[in-house]
């Protein structure tokens, strides 16, 4: 049941597409100067994308004191970098249909999306890197699983039944059934989206952050899914923690107190999130 | 069943402690033999062990 490239290329073509505001948005993570007045008004435009980007932008893990009720206001009060993120994280979500996939569960991989994201975010924060830009990373890293489950959803399904055989991880077992990976799918899918080359390095990196020229952010991702999995927060029975680099972990320089807070900040923030995103 | 008094100075082990181990156990069952890093993972286990006892504590 190997995967061609040319079906992988095919199955990303046959899913919708981003609106046209959200590539923007997702192109251009690492510019700085962007007309906000401007895109408040296309995201506006969008009733679907504003309700969701609203309803995160109140959850908990962002902590406004008061409801914003348009993405102006919202990005008066949590800024332009943080409301760029939500509303692509909105956007992205929905271009998936779910349940497709035999044994692929949407809410699963959604709570380990969020949670990742939260944890990104708050290793960033420790260790003075961009969190608005590890929140997103974190959120999409795996979203070569999403695209294998939809676009491939017979296929997948053998994936998930042969990982369960086996008892490996994932990775393992998608490489064994279908010959790639959910990172090489995560890495056609940001291209095709035209995801910025940060994102899409973390994508491509998030299992090999010792790789030369990976980066900070490929670092945080990848620590920061392993801390996810071992803290079991997205609810999979079959759940096991990766490898883990050492030379990543060591690069968040962090004591077993930061982790401790860490891992408090995590678990607080992600349930309601992971229930706006896959909802 | 009649529950055995513990020997002097064996500590019981609470039953929540023991199932939390066990799902450590399962949750990590690979990566530790990983090469030279699977002290990065057995820290990562010993942080999330404390992390969670330490919760259980506090409830």
């Amino acid at each position: 049941m190997k995967l061609a490239p040319e079906q992988l290329v095919q199955g990303i073509r046959d899913l919708p597409s981003l609106p046209a505001v959200v590539m923007d948005l997702l192109g251009d993570l690492d510019m700085e100067r962007v007309d906000i007045s401007v895109l408040a008004k296309k995201v506006s435009l969008d009733p679907a994308l504003t309700a969701k980007t609203l309803r995160l932008a109140n959850s908990p893990a962002f902590g406004l004191q008061v409801k914003v009720a348009t993405i102006q206001q919202a990005i008066t009060f949590l800024g332009f970098q943080t409301m760029r993120n939500l509303i692509a994280a909105a956007a992205v979500t929905v271009c998936f249909p779910a349940g497709r996939c035999p044994g692929f569960s949407d809410r699963v991989f959604w709570r380990h999306a969020s949670a990742s994201a939260a944890c990104a975010r708050a290793l960033a924060r420790r260790i003075r890197f961009n969190p608005d830009i590890a929140f997103t990373a974190g959120l999409l890293h795996d979203i070569g699983r999403l695209v294998l489950a939809t676009s491939q959803p017979e296929a997948y399904g053998a994936v998930l039944a042969w990982r369960r055989a086996h008892d490996c991880t994932l990775l393992e077992a998608e490489r064994a059934v279908l010959g790639i990976d959910h990172v090489d799918a995560g890495v056609a899918l940001a291209a095709h989206w035209q995801f910025s080359d940060t994102i899409r390095q973390a994508i491509a990196r998030h299992h090999a952050p010792d790789t030369p020229a990976s980066g900070m952010l490929a670092a945080i991702v990848h620590v920061a899914d392993a801390i996810v999995h071992a803290l079991d927060l997205a609810g999979d029975a079959d759940e096991v923690v990766p490898p883990l680099s050492g030379q990543a972990w060591d690069a968040m320089k962090l004591n077993e107190e930061a982790y401790l807070h860490l891992f408090q900040e995590t678990e607080q923030q992600f349930e309601e999130m992971s229930a706006i995103l896959a909802g | 069943m009649i529950a055995q008094p513990m020997p002097s100075g064996a500590v019981p082990e609470d039953a929540a402690s023991a199932a939390l181990r066990a799902r450590l156990d399962h949750l990590f069952r690979k990566g530790a033999d990983e090469g030279h890093d699977g002290w990065a993972i057995l820290q990562l286990r010993r942080h999330v062990e404390a992390y969670r006892l330490g919760r259980g504590e506090e409830a």
